[in-house]
Order: structure tokens, then C-alpha cells, then sequence
């Protein structure tokens, strides 16, 4: 993905995108800014958001409450930018979300199974976003499955940071080194998103 | 459904989501607050969750840890089948002695403690573990022995030494009484 400095025109764009989000979310990229560089690292973002005109105090984010979709968008591309990060580093963030999240490993606890998982997938979604619909399909034998986000519009690198959260949610219920691959299934329309996840 | 209805419950939803959280905050400051090192484990044996005390005893960062196997964080590979399936199937472990690594590699004795969770089905669905430091205790009890190889030696010492006076009193006494003189310290020959 060709890199361009996010601007305010940029910005404002991303924030007409359509549908809310939980706070949750927030918290969990604050915690893991927090964790890799620190109360600055954090500063830095709040700092870039606030000169895009659309600031973020992710201190005062309240987990339940819902929040414009777009500054969801903004808050990963802010991240991007102000760290110099590239875009597997926002896969690896989202790789490392479920690990910092109270609601997802509760969830995850009854995670039995990577059938379980699969089956589960839909419900998790609808808990934090109030966007898109989430199918999923288990192929337990052929060892692979599909995630399949419909009726939505992602930004390219929110689908990055997704490939990583998707591949790490089957880390937890398979026990071995899931993989998160380019699909080769082609999408049925634009507001579909295709996830497919392979595993030994 | 009425429209009245449909509020009810997102209402009573919202207030369990919000107990939820409130629970989470809770949950958040006893693994925080702890000082025994904890880990919860899933039936597939991976680290789902881990307390500060775990982190700064092993020196390795909460993100690094969940998600990793138990197995790989124990020195020894063989004991991790007598924790995880000794768990699963009598519902705990208690006192079992093993080797944890650090960051570094280097090997943290510990005594292992396991409680088992079931879901209302009776399924397992996981697993608190607890590791006891050893090296305090280990330490400690080297501190003894050396100590009390101390006070053997200074014992023999002691003993030597008292037993050569009593050898030298009954000299004195034998010799006492050759020169026809009453013996001064009265010890048996």
C-alpha cells in the first residue's frame, strides 16, 4: 500500500465513513502504544489526531459507549504515521489486540475449539462494531477456514490490522501456528471482505 | 415483541455490559495487585492471560507471553503433560516441582499449583497456574547447611579440645600421686 501523509481533507473523508464502534477498541490500540513506546508513543498519536482536527483522549474512552467508525479508521492511520510504522507492523498490532483484551479472552475462554471459534466469530463481531455482518465457514478437514465481512467498507489498512486479529483469535483455539493468507476466493461484491485462515 | 420490550432488554443488556466491564476493572487490579506468579491456561495448553507478578518474575512482556504454549516457558518438556493433563483430570495440582525459564533462559525453580475451570456443562475450559518461587527457600536452606557444617566443625573443635584437657588433668593427677601428692583435678584414669 503506497504510504501518503494523512491530511485534513484525508481525514474529514474517513470520517464520513459510515458506522460506530466501542470504545473498547480505542483502549486496546492505547494500551498497545503504551506497551511498545510508552506514554510518548501515545502522545505522539493524540498529537497527529489533534492536528487533523479530529482529536482522541483515549484516557476518557469509555469502553461501552459508541464511537464514529471513521475515528476508529483515523486512530490506526494516526498510529501509522506518528510511529513510522509499516504495514505488518499493523497486522502485528492487530496480532497482539486480542492478547491485551479483557472481553475477547473472556470470550476466548469457552474457545474450546477452532469449530467453536469459527461459530463464534459472527457474535464477536456484532458486539463491537455496528457495521457489517460477519460469516464465517469451518472446513475442519482441509484445514482451512473463511471469514467473510459483508455489507461494509474497509479502509486497506483497517484490513491489514484484521488479518492479524483474525489469525490470532484461531491462534487461541488451535494451539498451533494459524496463518491468515491471501484468498482465493474472489469477493461477491465491493462491500465484501474475504479472510481466509489456513492452519498445519 | 413490543417496542417497550425491545428497550427492556437492550436496557438489561447495556447494565450487563456495563457490570461486565466493571467486572473487568476488578479482575484487572487483582492480577495487578497479586504477588503470586499466575498464568491462565486454555484446554489447548496456551497462555490466555497472565498477571503482573508472572511478567517481572520471568522478565518477559505480557504480550509475549499470552498466546504462547505453557510448555514452551517450562526447562524441563516432560513435565508439562503431568500439569496439563493431571489438571484436566483430577481438577488440580498442587506442589509439584519444576523449572520455569526467565527471559534470559535461565532456569526459575518453582512449585507448580493448578485449579481447574468447567463451564456449566462440565467441560474444561481451562486453567489457573500458580508458580511458588523456590529460590528464597533453596537459598535458605543452603544458608543452613552451611551453617550447620559451621557449628559441626566448631562442635569437633570443641569437643577435641575438652577431651585433650581431660587428658592432660588425669596426667597431672598421675603424676600428682607419684610424688606422693593428693591429685588436684580427681579424674579417672
Amino acid at each position: 500500500m503506497k504510504d501518503q501523509a494523512l491530511g485534513p481533507e484525508e481525514a474529514k473523508k474517513i470520517m464520513g465513513t459510515k458506522g460506530q464502534v466501542k470504545g473498547t477498541v480505542f483502549q486496546t490500540d492505547a494500551e498497545y502504544i503504551k506497551r511498545k513506546w510508552g506514554p510518548e508513543g501515545l502522545k505522539r498519536v493524540e498529537e497527529k489526531l489533534m492536528n487533523l482536527g479530529y482529536p482522541i483522549e483515549y484516557k476518557n474512552i469509555k469502553a461501552l459507549e459508541w464511537y464514529p467508525l471513521g475515528q476508529r479508521l483515523l486512530s490506526l492511520l494516526a498510529t501509522k504515521e506518528s510511529l513510522n510504522l509499516t504495514d505488518e507492523d499493523i497486522t502485528l498490532m492487530g496480532n497482539t489486540a486480542p492478547k491485551l483484551s479483557f472481553i475477547i479472552k473472556l470470550i476466548l475462554k469457552s474457545f474450546v475449539s477452532v469449530e467453536v471459534a469459527f461459530a463464534r466469530a459472527p457474535d464477536m463481531w456484532a458486539k463491537h462494531f455496528s457495521v457489517g455482518k460477519l460469516e464465517s465457514e469451518f472446513h475442519g478437514k482441509e484445514k482451512y477456514g473463511w471469514i467473510f465481512l459483508n455489507e461494509i467498507e474497509l479502509h486497506p489498512l483497517w484490513h491489514k490490522y484484521l488479518e492479524g486479529y483474525f489469525r490470532r483469535i484461531a491462534q487461541f483455539a488451535l494451539g498451533e501456528d494459524a496463518e491468515c493468507v491471501a484468498p482465493d476466493k474472489p469477493p461477491r461484491d465491493d462491500k465484501q471482505h474475504v479472510f481466509k485462515i489456513i492452519w498445519p | 415483541m413490543t417496542a417497550e420490550d425491545q428497550q427492556k432488554q437492550e436496557d438489561a443488556l447495556q447494565l450487563m455490559e456495563a457490570q461486565l466491564f466493571e467486572l473487568e476493572g476488578y479482575i484487572k487490579d487483582i492480577w495487578e495487585f497479586i504477588p503470586i506468579p499466575m498464568a491462565y491456561i486454555n484446554p489447548q495448553g496456551l497462555i490466555l492471560d497472565i498477571d503482573t507478578a508472572l511478567e517481572k518474575l520471568l522478565g518477559i512482556a505480557k504480550e509475549d507471553l499470552v498466546g504462547s504454549p505453557l510448555q514452551k516457558h517450562l526447562s524441563t518438556k516432560e513435565v508439562f503433560p503431568k500439569i496439563h493433563n493431571n489438571t484436566l483430570k483430577n481438577g488440580q495440582v498442587s506442589n509439584l516441582e519444576s523449572g520455569i525459564l526467565d527471559g534470559e533462559g535461565n532456569e526459575i525453580p518453582v512449585a507448580v499449583y493448578t485449579m481447574s475451570r468447567k463451564d456449566e456443562a462440565g467441560n474444561h475450559v481451562g486453567y489457573f497456574v500458580a508458580f511458588s518461587d523456590l529460590r528464597a527457600l533453596r537459598s535458605m536452606k543452603e544458608q543452613i547447611k552451611e551453617k550447620l557444617k559451621e557449628l559441626e566443625a566448631f562442635h569437633d573443635v570443641a569437643v577435641g579440645r575438652e577431651l585433650r584437657m581431660i587428658d592432660t588433668e588425669k596426667e597431672v593427677d598421675a603424676l600428682l600421686t607419684e610424688l606422693g601428692r593428693p591429685p588436684k583435678y580427681r579424674r579417672k584414669a
